[in-house]
């Protein structure tokens, strides 16, 4: 055999053999790229491939940026957006020196102590916090090394103080902290993405096709029922109403009442939550949700309602109102203008203390309270926030004959405006109490009395509003209006007496008169020219049922 | 005298079919790793573009503002209409 094969050889000739040559060779060199590659991808490739990743695969997160807020109408309320803030490394700096200087041009206002900062033998100091897109192109331009970007979000609250106490606020690192930012906090928070990318020598990033898609890691968008355009007319009204009358505040809550979404929720004074450290804690309150006080003769829609559901009304019977001054053992009762024999409807037009409480007399003492209970009065009215208030009924225990009195004209128990405005919409909507809404979701409501009960109280209500009531500065024109107001002494906890200067002037209604659509409440706290809320409170009512009836 | 090339052929052409197979996967993986290059650059870019529209939006909202616009209103002497000045036209 061998010797075959070397006569075969022997016969070839010179260029057979070179390319027999050149064949093997290659074969050779081709077995020993097999062999490498196979050592490469098969015995090492693991412990490669993980020396590989070490070193270009990075682990990326991007913090996922919380949900937009709109208006019922898509008018964008709260949004966020990139920042950016930049560090240095100092030890990594070449020169300090420069790296201050060349900052500084751009940022002159850190020249005192940037240089200082820069040179410290710190491994990490933040050199600005917070700084737009376009500065943050600047820096990068630079490119210095030792000095970087980090993105952070910020809340910004394009309307500045609109519905501010209503929105709330978030503090540094996006976590709600009060208002619709506390409350909807798990919802709008989006969850923080993190993936893999690999990264060449250059810094250069490959899509590695094993990251998880980046959607929808952004935090839920929020739709309120608030109408930006009222509450901006809404804040406007009482904006003026405190200058006109000297006012220490003003409220107004406007609810639609057959779905009980509130329409507008305005408190003035407000902050502007995009700069919350800027004025005083307390003009962040939500005096709508939280204020529970004396709600004094805006109860009286309650006592007359619960009059009539238990047959204790009778409308031709003429009652004797003592010309304004009633005495209850040493207690004495007084009313502001002064008759003699009234109707039950003069009484409720004219605010009498003195006739509610004799006609209120005509109920034993549990069912009045019991009614006040059903009317949603000492509970929570269902928004679910942490600042809602329950307000107060007095115990039956605690009801002796003068407490009976006052609470029937509204003082000794206390209401929050939320509650008092979800009872005024039972009254508008035959009957059936809405649980409020600030987030769009499906109406719920309750009966709580019955629909010739509402229709009767709202036939009151209108009296309010007619050329003799209290509140005739409220008439709209060609729109029937009902109503009812309140001025209330403020409660002086040192003196432990009414402050007789001191007062809440309130208006309660709704229009029109036979279909309610809207439900407002307006309450200007501390008027110092005028104290009625007919004279106060209402002309603001007016303005904005006129806007939200013309314009809605 | 003819050499026979067929038995080098034979043992030739599945290492040349091996080294093709491998240069084409290797040229994939090329492939794949420019879609890559491309594809995080696009994803820069529309978050780039992302962070763009949404400072944009919250221009246009701080723009359209209704109290901003009815303090500029007043301010050209308009006032919101009051009682009366609306007159609703039935069909």
């Amino acid at each position: 055999m061998d010797l075959a094969v070397n006569m075969n050889l022997t016969k070839l000739n010179a260029f057979q053999l070179k390319a027999l040559f050149i064949g093997v060779t290659l074969l050779i060199l081709l077995y020993i790229g097999w062999l490498k590659a196979y050592k490469l991808q098969v015995t090492e490739g693991q412990k490669l491939s993980d020396l590989s990743d070490n070193r270009y695969l990075r682990s990326l997160s991007y913090d996922a940026a919380r949900g937009n807020v709109y208006d019922r109408n898509g008018i964008l309320l709260a949004t966020t957006t990139p920042l950016y803030s930049i560090y240095a490394e100092p030890k990594r700096l070449e020169s300090a020196w420069v790296a201050a200087r060349k900052i500084n041009k751009i940022f002159p206002e850190l020249k005192p102590k940037l240089l200082n900062k820069l040179s410290t033998n710190k491994n990490f100091v933040w050199v600005k916090r917070r700084i737009n897109a376009a500065d943050a192109k600047r820096i990068r331009d630079l490119r210095l090394s030792g000095i970087g970007l980090l993105e952070e979000n910020r809340r910004h609250y394009p309307n500045y103080d609109l519905a501010s106490q209503t929105l709330g606020l978030v503090n540094i690192d996006e976590k709600g902290m009060a208002g619709l930012e506390y409350h909807m906090d798990e919802d709008l928070t989006g969850e923080a993405w993190k993936g893999l990318m690999y990264q060449d020598a250059l810094g250069r990033r490959i899509h590695p096709f094993i990251a998880p898609e980046r959607t929808d890691i952004s935090g839920k968008d929020v739709h309120l029922t608030i109408d930006a355009k009222l509450q901006a007319v809404t804040e406007h009204h009482l904006k003026e109403a405190i200058k006109k009358y000297g006012a220490r505040g003003a409220w107004a809550v406007t609810m639609d009442p057959k779905t009980g979404e509130i329409l507008a929720l305005a408190n003035l004074p407000q902050d502007n939550p995009n700069h919350p450290r800027s004025s005083h804690t307390s003009f962040r309150r939500n005096n709508i949700l939280s204020a529970a006080t004396e709600p004094g003769s805006l109860i009286k829609i309650a006592t007359f309602a619960s009059l009539i559901e238990n047959g204790q009304l009778n409308l031709e019977k003429r009652i004797d109102t003592e010309q304004g001054i009633y005495k209850l053992d040493e207690f004495v009762v007084k009313d502001v203008s002064k008759h003699d024999f009234l109707r039950p409807a003069g009484i409720f037009k004219y605010s009498s203390n003195i006739g509610t409480l004799k006609l209120a007399s005509k109920l034993d003492r549990k069912t009045l309270r019991d009614d006040f209970l059903r009317y949603g009065f000492g509970s929570a009215p269902g928004l679910g926030w942490q600042e809602e208030s329950a307000g107060r009924v007095p115990q039956l225990k605690a009801l002796g004959p003068v407490e009976f009195a006052t609470l029937s004209y509204g003082y000794g128990l206390t209401a929050t405006p939320l509650q008092l405005i979800r009872f005024t919409s039972a009254v508008a909507n035959n009957g059936l109490m809405p649980r409020p809404q600030i987030i769009k979701s499906a109406p719920k409501s309750r009966r709580v009395m019955k629909r010739p009960t509402a229709k009767l109280v709202r036939d009151l209500m209108a009296e309010v509003t007619g050329p003799e009531g209290t509140a005739k500065l409220a008439q709209i024109h060609n729109i029937p209006v009902a109503g009812k107001t309140g001025t209330t002494e403020k409660w002086d906890a040192a003196q432990q007496k009414y402050d007789s200067k001191r007062h809440m002037a309130s208006f309660i209604g709704f229009a029109p008169k036979d279909d309610p659509k809207y439900v407002t409440m307006v309450v200007i706290d501390e008027p110092g020219h005028s104290r009625f809320g007919g004279q106060v409170a209402a002309p603001v009512w007016k303005k904005i049922m006129t806007y939200a009836m013309n314009s809605l | 005298m003819q050499f026979d090339f067929r038995p080098t052929l034979q043992f030739l052409l599945p290492i040349l079919a091996i080294t093709i197979v491998g240069l084409i996967f290797t040229g994939i993986k090329l492939h794949q790793i420019n879609i890559g290059y491309h594809l995080a650059h696009l994803e820069k870019e529309k978050h780039k573009l992302e962070q763009q529209r949404d400072v944009m939006a919250l221009e246009v909202a701080s723009l359209k503002n209704p109290k901003r616009l009815i303090q500029m209103g007043g301010n050209l002497g308009l006032k919101l209409p009051e009682d009366g000045d609306i007159i609703q036209l039935k069909p």
